[in-house]
């Protein structure tokens, strides 16, 4: 354990919280058969427990699991990237925006040398498209460029 | 004799040329996938199940079940290469199998690894196609108190073997099951934490999270901690063991493959846990324990053979009850579930195709396991020369094309992204993400059979431990919980 489950159980702890105050507005049930907010009442409470007994066991703890030098920089980029896929995938196509995506997490994320990141880019995108639009005939959104 | 008339049915199934060349798929698949670490099975699974629409449910459940045994061959490539297991499953194999490659005995390592695999996976499939039908049969009389047993007897395993701690585990697969109610409720159809969006209405599906959780959470976690391959110089020649090779390794084959089976069955338990303990059961008997961590082949034989038999065992729980026991089980019956099967006790009647061929394709799968990883050693271990980065482009491609491919809905997409993150984070912060995906499967059986239960006994909770079946079931569940904790205060009483 370290000093973050403090913070982690605290707010898991909340969110338990926040699910059992919500099963209270759904049915319960009768005393014979258990209605709708019967579960989420229950595992609200318990996950609450828990949350709040893993706070209170890491108390006192120090320091964080180690990671690489920005890591955690670098992972909210790569996970940013993924939504501006998702936003921009209607406009300019899934493909192409993924292909564009996978550009700046090699070359950008990744660092690896101009010729690779764009051959492993290029390569995943057709991949992509062959299998994907292709072979199994998803319905990919499509771009200016038609794919 | 019915089961020999079965499992011709089965081979009449998986012998054919396309279910063939689907076995060969999976298993070569799930080779790379145990070779490269980073990706595991389940995220293989996940990842390549998108891939399979559109195929007949029995081809692509082969091809799937193929990726799950074949990941345990490629496991140990790296572990005996450059002491990076590819799997969890492969760890205790780096103790000997690196120690062997710096020796200049990496081929003898890798030829005991894929005869003991095949060996224990084949008596693997023999005791599954043996357990999984009369298991089933017990199992048509399981009521919903001893179905909301059997899951909760999953969750209680995983969590008390599944990691470090067993409140993060336990606080994990209670995220799962809460994240399992969201959508209608199964009985009434009233809506729950769905705030107004439709994607919502039939509850989070399974894939984007399967894939969000093992593939681009992989990735991300890579960027912390990234995976360095560094391949020694290892001769692979002597790939074919010599006969003193085989003396020594063929009772770690038999006990490695005898203990994965049995371990493997346990819900919870798995692969992983199957090759520690055939390790440490073989440097138990062994005349010379002091050649553990030495070189011993035998300590590469028990928990290669271990890992193999353990993926038949988790098989019977699978196909027998409908219950997965680990997160690979866990997204095969994703995989089920999507092709509008319901593995238990009504696969065997409503669907034998399915059941045999997959049971007869596993023996096939085996054959070509070791026909690949003999001769081929050589160049899967090319494979490790990838840059890992090349790798994670691939798998963030797939993730996303793959969500998407569900519903062609790019709602799917963001889930994917979000149980990412929630996966990174679990990661980064020692949360195991296997109960979660299991309480995430197992979240409405286990609701259903709860309320059932409850609407039969009016109310009461004490149907639990008056039925004998789902008592059992509870108390091994507890003990499993309790027991790692219990062990380790007794051995601390001892020690003072």
């Amino acid at each position: 354990m370290t000093r973050a489950d403090v913070a982690i159980g605290g707010v898991v702890a909340v969110v338990f919280g926040v699910m059992a105050w919500q099963a209270t507005r759904m049915a319960y049930g009768t005393e014979f058969a258990p209605g709708p907010g019967f579960m989420p009442l229950w595992l609200g409470v318990i996950g609450a427990f828990l949350a709040l007994a893993l706070a209170v066991r890491a108390r006192g703890t120090t320091g964080l699991p180690p990671a690489e030098p920005r890591a955690e920089p670098r992972v909210a980029l790569s996970a940013l990237g993924i939504v501006v896929v998702a936003m921009a995938a209607p406009v300019t196509g899934l493909v192409l925006a993924l292909a564009a995506y996978l550009v700046f997490f090699t070359l950008v994320i990744e660092r690896l040398r101009l010729r690779v990141g764009l051959a492993s880019s290029a390569g995943t995108a057709v991949l992509v498209y062959l299998v994907f639009e292709r072979f199994l005939n998803v319905p990919f959104p499509v771009g200016p460029l038609g794919f | 004799m019915e089961i020999l008339g079965q499992l011709g049915l089965g081979f009449s199934v998986a012998l054919t040329p396309q279910n063939l060349a689907f076995a060969f798929a999976g298993a070569l698949v799930g080779t790379m996938v145990g070779i490269l670490p980073g990706i595991g099975p389940a995220a293989g699974i996940a990842l390549l199940l998108p891939v399979t629409f559109g195929l007949p449910p029995v081809s692509s459940l082969i091809m799937l079940a193929g990726i799950y045994y074949g990941a345990m061959y490629g496991g140990t490539l790296t572990s005996v290469l450059i002491n990076t297991p590819g799997e969890s499953a492969s760890v205790a194999t780096t103790f000997d199998g690196y120690q062997m490659a710096l020796q200049g005995r990496a081929g003898a390592a890798l030829g005991i690894a894929a005869i003991g695999s095949f060996i224990a996976g084949t008596l693997g499939v023999v005791a599954l196609m043996l357990a999984a039908p009369t298991l089933a049969d017990v199992a048509v009389l399981f009521g919903p108190p001893e179905y909301f047993a059997l899951a909760t007897l999953g969750l209680l395993t995983i969590a008390g073997l599944g990691g470090s701690s067993a409140t993060k585990a336990l606080l994990a697969a209670v995220a799962g099951l809460a994240l399992a109610t969201i959508g209608a409720d199964p009985m009434t159809g009233s809506k729950r934490f769905t705030f107004n969006i439709l994607e919502l209405s039939d509850g989070l599906e399974f894939l984007p999270v399967a894939v969000g959780l093992f593939g681009i959470a992989e990735v991300f976690a890579n960027l912390a901690t990234p995976v360095r391959l560094a391949p020694i110089r290892a001769s692979l020649s002597g790939l074919v063991p010599t006969w003193q090779d085989w003396i020594v390794s063929r009772g770690a084959i038999l006990r490695g493959g005898l203990i994965g089976f049995v371990i493997g069955v346990l819900p919870g338990a798995g692969a992983t846990i199957a090759s520690f303990v055939a390790y440490g059961v073989e440097r138990r008997v062994s005349k010379h324990p002091e050649r553990f961590g030495q070189g011993a082949i035998e300590g590469v034989a028990a928990p290669e053979s271990a890992n193999n038999a353990a993926t038949a065992g988790a098989m019977v729980p699978l196909l027998a009850l409908g219950i997965p026991g680990s997160s690979t089980t866990a997204v095969l019956l994703g995989a089920f579930v999507l092709y509008g099967l319901r593995p238990g006790p009504l696969l065997l009647t409503e669907h034998p195709d399915v059941f045999w061929g997959l049971i007869a394709s596993m023996y096939v799968g085996n054959v070509m396991l070791l026909f690949l990883n003999l001769p081929g050693a050589p160049l899967f271990a090319s494979v490790l020369r990838l840059p890992y980065s090349v790798i994670a482009a691939g798998i963030l491609g797939i993730s996303i094309a793959g969500a998407y491919s569900l519903q062609n809905n790019l709602f799917d997409v963001w889930v994917a992204l979000a149980f990412g993150v929630l996966g990174y984070l679990m990661k980064r912060f020692d949360y195991p993400a296997a109960p979660l995906v299991l309480a995430l499967v197992l979240g409405p059986l286990l609701e259903m059979s709860l309320r059932q239960s409850l609407t039969i006994s009016h109310g009461s909770l004490a149907i639990f431990v008056t039925r004998t079946g789902s008592a059992a079931l509870l108390a091994v569940g507890l003990i499993a919980l309790a027991g790692p904790a219990l062990f380790s205060l007794i051995r601390r009483s001892r020690n003072t």
